[in-house]
């Protein structure tokens, strides 16, 4: 493997290991404050009735968007850099390209579509909870919104990223 | 599916001295309150564990802790028949002085940043009132009944975790006298918002406005208050 791409690797596990070491600190910090990401029999019981109960999804969505905006980030450092190749020497970018056609990249760049995605849906539901003054279940229906695209679009846009790889 | 009534609930409490118990089994009766199940232990197993209380009704706002991670008065908060096991902590964001109880002076800090009483204006007719059926008095109105219990503030992912932040029992103060005509002091208390630990720093988590035993909105509040720093008011 040329030493370019090994580079390239290296990058991409220091942002990975960045994301999963951001990801115990956010929970961490969440565990000691209110609500917390205690998954409880009591927590359980209370979600599964309708109304303000349910609000604790909100939490959860801070959790999640503070995780992704910090993968996106993360991974758009190194994708900066990895662009910036092309300036040294097209033959250099060619070559460290040539791993966003492998098969596990792909998966990856899945993976940062659903990230993308998450993040920015939710950036505009938070957006929307000013401009159209939502209150707690209004946010929370917009919020199960957000997840579905989500879930919808990234499937739809992972299958496309990922099909090549096994054509 | 029915519910299975238990014959005992095990409690999980948080204790501070390190050597202390921490779990018990309570024997249950009906109506039953998480309340109920400390003064149960306190009287028939472990006299030293400490929590506070007081009107025992929901007025006071004594007794707040976290029950199974959520804020929640004790004393108006049921054991349900089917429960078996309760954990019980201490509010967040707030230190803790011993088991349940917290020290409040953070969350007094915060609620007396934003002058929480009424600067009467001059020139005002005695009595001034709000008449009831106005626009002003429905704003007013739903955010009056706060009896300060700190629910908001431990649920509230910014405050709990130790962020500059207003806090949201602070804020709702805030517009409850901000909307009030009365007041001479809504330029004073929209700068106190509009500072960066204040309405910004809210992130929409909306566990104030879940938790709030009296059934406030604080998140409403704070979108409120958003609105009308850039208008100087409603």
């Amino acid at each position: 493997m040329p030493a370019i791409q090994l580079l390239f690797i290296a990058g991409l596990t220091a942002v990975l290991a960045g994301v999963v070491g951001f990801a115990a600190v956010v929970l961490a910090s969440a565990a000691r404050s209110g609500g917390g990401p205690h998954v409880t029999s009591g927590f359980l019981r209370r979600f599964a009735r309708p109304g303000r109960e349910r609000a604790e999804l909100h939490r959860w969505a801070f959790y999640l968007h503070r995780i992704t905006g910090f993968a996106i980030f993360a991974f758009l450092c190194l994708h900066i850099l990895d662009v910036s190749t092309y300036a040294l020497s097209p033959a250099l970018y060619d070559e460290l390209h040539g791993l966003y056609a492998t098969a596990p990249m792909r998966v990856f760049e899945a993976g940062l579509l659903v990230a993308i995605l998450f993040h920015t849906l939710n950036g505009l539901r938070l957006v929307a909870v000013d401009v159209a003054d939502m209150g707690i279940d209004a946010s929370r229906r917009a919020l199960v919104a957000v997840a579905a695209l989500t879930v919808v679009l990234g499937a739809a846009g992972g299958a496309v990223i990922v099909a090549p790889a096994f054509a | 599916m029915a519910e299975v009534e238990q014959a005992t609930v095990s409690v999980r409490v948080a204790r501070s001295d390190a050597g202390a118990e921490t779990t018990f089994e309570v024997e249950r009766f009906e109506p039953m309150t998480v309340l109920d199940l400390l003064l149960a232990i306190q009287r028939e197993q472990d006299l030293s564990i400490a929590f506070r209380f007081s009107c025992r009704v929901g007025m006071c706002g004594t007794c707040t802790v976290r029950v199974d991670g959520r804020a929640a008065l004790a004393c108006t908060t049921p054991v349900e028949r089917d429960v078996r096991d309760v954990r019980l902590e201490p509010m967040a964001g707030l230190p803790v002085v011993r088991d349940l109880i917290v020290d409040m002076a953070p969350f007094w800090d915060e609620w007396a940043r934003v002058t929480p009483y009424l600067v009467p204006r001059a020139g005002l007719d005695e009595p001034a009132v709000i008449e009831p059926d106005s626009e002003e008095r429905r704003r007013i109105d739903p955010s009056l009944d706060c009896i300060t219990c700190g629910a908001c503030y431990s649920s509230c992912g910014v405050s709990a975790s130790g962020r500059d932040f207003l806090g949201p029992a602070a804020l709702t103060r805030a517009m409850v006298l901000v909307a009030d005509s009365r007041d001479a002091a809504r330029d004073e208390r929209l700068r106190a918002v509009g500072q960066s630990d204040g309405v910004d720093r809210c992130r929409y988590i909306y566990g104030c406005s879940a938790v709030c035993p009296k059934g406030l909105d604080p998140a409403g509040a704070i979108r409120a208050l958003r609105r009308w720093r850039l208008g100087g008011g409603p």
